[in-house]
């Protein structure tokens, strides 16, 4: 059922921008917005089915932590 | 071409600035088990240190008049490493936003409405930050302008009805932290609160005039380190012991206000404040990330990209860490060894290289 909402809501989103990028002939920047938005829909979908994902943005810090040579621990 | 019309004044960068720095006043509770008593030594350390740097970005900064950090990294590196470059302060700059938005949003779930689903909370604070970044630079400066007043009354208020409270024998045994943790405390002070100062090379080609900006930015270093001050010392005369002990000590201290039972239970305005300080910071780090993918991808606006890095960093943030107690973790352990490569190594890499191309142009130009 989540996942109704979610598709509702990505609509709402994309009807209110997609519309002006379209008349303003703003092809760059509508492949840029719907780049995102496909990988956002992806992250949504994952996190209210409750899967387990990689989270880039949580694991960057980690990796880069590893090269050091030295930390607090 | 320019990205965005609006231009703010040198008064206003400063009142941004301040406005942007002050959600110090939350994040160093990373610092109070750390460093205790002394935690207002490092306050001190951790400024003069970024006043160096600060004085680094500005050097950047004038020597580029007009130009965005994206512009800089073109410029100096080349357009093709340059991008590469850019990406990862953008990369940084996104987390920024997903990692405060998530201590934003532990904050409410833990101390203030435990049983709200997480996402809501997130859903209305990127909803209100995507406003203000739709507006502009203008609208945003002038927020900054008025929720740093509000903050910074707020938090003296707080001090001055702590006073009673307070044992300045507290702030006793003086430097007797073992250097090692005198040295962690630093850096996340550093990395966490301060240095994130270099988004600021995105605001300068905005200002009216660009290159008259160190004044603002070091009177805002300033006032935000006195106004950290006030609170850190503030908290450790009247928690002595007990500042080891707490998740968040700036928000367990001012509820035992007790004014002739008058004023009570004014831990909300701290909450306040941690309302208004992370949606400044979000606020200008959704800015910077929007305006400066605009710039790295050659699109003609920003406002197309504000919706769908909202959207991710709803996504993302919701679920960040398993727990708020590995956010603490992260943020005394992890994060600041991360941070540091953006804010201290990647400029200084690029003034470096600017100081060596402009020694070979020279020494081209005398043989």
């Amino acid at each position: 059922m989540k996942i109704v909402y979610v598709i509702f809501a990505f609509a709402v989103l994309i009807l209110y921008e997609v519309p002006r990028l379209v008349k303003k002939k703003y092809w760059r920047e509508l492949i840029a917005f719907s780049v995102l938005m496909v990988i956002a829909f992806a992250v949504s979908v994952l996190q209210v089915q409750d899967i387990d994902f990689y989270n880039p943005t949580e694991k960057t810090q980690y990796i880069v932590k590893s090269l050091y040579p030295f930390d607090y621990d | 071409m320019k990205l965005e019309k609006g231009v703010i004044s040198n008064t206003q960068l400063m009142f941004l600035t301040f406005s942007f720095m002050q959600a110090m006043i939350m994040t160093a509770n990373f610092n109070y088990a750390l460093t205790k008593q002394d935690t207002w030594i490092v306050v001190i350390a951790a400024s003069a240190v970024t006043a160096l740097f600060v004085l680094m970005y500005t050097v950047l900064a004038r020597r580029y008049a007009g130009k965005d950090l994206v512009q800089i990294n073109d410029t100096v590196f080349g357009p093709y490493f340059g991008k590469a470059v850019s990406a990862l302060y953008i990369w940084f700059f996104f987390q920024l936003i997903i990692h405060y938005a998530y201590f934003y949003n532990s904050f409410w779930i833990t101390y203030i409405m435990p049983e709200t689903p997480r996402i809501a909370f997130l859903i209305m604070l990127m909803f209100i930050c995507a406003m203000a970044v739709k507006g502009g630079i203008e609208v945003i400066a002038r927020c900054g302008f008025l929720l740093s007043l509000i903050v910074a009354v707020m938090t003296s208020l707080i001090f001055i009805l702590l006073f009673k409270d307070m044992k300045f024998s507290n702030l006793q045994p003086m430097l007797q932290t073992p250097p090692k943790d005198f040295i962690q405390s630093l850096h996340i002070m550093l990395a966490i609160p301060f240095l994130d100062l270099v988004s600021l090379l995105v605001f300068f080609p905005y200002t009216a005039e660009n290159r008259k900006i160190r004044k603002p930015v070091l009177l805002a270093l300033c006032m935000s380190t006195a106004l950290l001050l006030i609170s850190v010392v503030g908290n450790v005369a009247a928690a002595g012991e007990r500042v080891a002990n707490s998740t968040s000590v700036s928000f367990a201290i001012p509820r035992e206000i007790d004014f002739a039972g008058v004023l009570t239970r004014l831990d909300v305005l701290i909450a306040l404040t941690l309302l208004i300080t992370i949606f400044m910071k979000i606020a200008v780090m959704y800015y910077v990330t929007a305006i400066s993918t605009a710039r790295l991808l050659n699109l003609r606006s920003y406002r197309p990209l504000i919706i769908p890095i909202g959207v991710l960093v709803i996504g993302f943030a919701v679920k960040l860490y398993p727990s708020d107690m590995e956010q603490v973790y992260a943020g005394k352990n992890v994060w600041p060894f991360y941070a540091i490569v953006q804010e201290a190594l990647l400029p200084a890499v690029t003034l470096a290289v600017v100081y060596i191309r402009k020694l070979f142009q020279k020494r081209g130009a005398e043989q």
